[in-house]
């Protein structure tokens, strides 16, 4: 699934919220990376850690997540290719979450003292890493809104409707299609329901027509019905024109 | 202190159900999960609860294990624990 040098993905990223100039795409292309692979649900930071890098994830999926009364995991965001999920150590110093891989994943680590390094260097990707804590900050306010009030159905449309757009934008979703090599205890404790009614909603929306999930490959059949039944609005992923919601389409 | 369990049909893909009585008080509902939960059909699954009885990632092979958990569950339970 990975292709090219591992900052292509955070140049994919990056272009697909705001444009970067040459000079900055040569930047973030002079990082040192370091990649290691990793096997499913393998923590790659624990809360409580002090990161002296960030991590960017090459390949496959990570999550954030945070342990309720000390055993009920609730999942707070998903990071495909091209997300730092935990660019926040660059300033917050101790970790306040975990982050965990689902299905296998690889990931790059950029050391702090380079991004330091480069920063100051170029407006123009200070401001883009700034604009991706913004969204950041947008989806978790989405999220909100689906776990506190939308029920089970468009809770987990709704972010099977997000991570569409999002894996859009960096490429890695053509014709409505892309792997997904979550267990439905995943999705359920990113939705803050067992993986029983995970599988209701699944076998609900498979009956609607709305989509397909079979051998971890998930096809998204009615894009317009899925986005009704998660009350979906994609204005809070902030993405630039192409990669805009109803322009979606393979690539 | 009795527990009591009440079959009931349910409105879902999974039709079997069975209101879990105690002392003659409502306290939670099982649900039997039918042939599309996969690993899981046939066994029964606690939807929701009172009284410390809620936990939505219980399952349980058959009603008399279910009875001996929810039966353990409310011995331990605090009198005022009705908050959920």
């Amino acid at each position: 699934m990975a292709t090219g040098q591992p900052y292509t993905r955070l140049i994919r990223r990056l272009e697909s919220i705001g444009a970067l100039s040459e000079e900055s795409r040569h930047f973030i292309s002079q990082l040192p990376m370091t990649v290691r692979s990793y096997k499913t649900n393998q923590d790659i930071l624990r809360e409580g850690d002090v990161p002296t890098q960030c991590c960017l994830v090459v390949d496959g999926y990570l999550c954030r997540h945070k342990m309720a009364n000390g055993s009920k995991r609730q999942i707070i965001s998903f990071h495909i290719p091209g997300d730092m999920p935990d660019l926040q150590s660059l300033h917050l110093t101790r970790l306040d979450h975990n982050i965990s891989t689902l299905g296998p994943a690889a990931v790059a680590f950029i050391p702090h003292a380079a991004l330091r390094e480069m920063l100051p260097r170029s407006r123009e990707l200070t401001h883009a890493f700034w604009r991706e804590t913004l969204v950041d900050a947008a989806m978790f306010r989405e999220w909100v809104v689906n776990l506190g009030q939308r029920e089970a159905l468009a809770r987990v449309s709704h972010i099977l409707c997000e991570m569409t757009l999002r894996l859009q934008a960096i490429g890695l979703a053509r014709e409505f299609t892309f792997a997904l090599p979550w267990t439905q205890g995943d999705l359920g404790d990113a939705c803050g329901i067992s993986p029983v009614h995970v599988n209701r909603v699944i076998q609900n929306l498979r009956a609607r027509g709305a989509i397909e999930w079979h051998a971890k490959v998930i096809k998204i059949l009615n894009w317009e019905e899925l986005k009704s039944i998660g009350d979906f609005s994609p204005e809070y992923l902030h993405l630039r024109g192409e990669h805009h919601d109803t322009r979606i389409e393979a690539d | 202190m009795t527990l009591e369990l009440k079959p009931i049909e349910v409105a879902s893909v999974d039709r079997e159900g069975q209101l879990i009585l105690f002392n003659g008080a409502l306290v939670g509902v099982l649900v039997k999960l039918s042939n599309l939960h996969g690993e899981l059909s046939g066994r029964w699954h606690l939807e929701t609860g009172y009284n410390g009885l809620r936990d939505e990632r219980l399952t349980f092979p058959d009603l008399d294990a279910a009875k001996r958990w929810i039966n353990d569950r409310l011995a331990n339970a605090a009198p005022d624990d009705a908050t959920n």
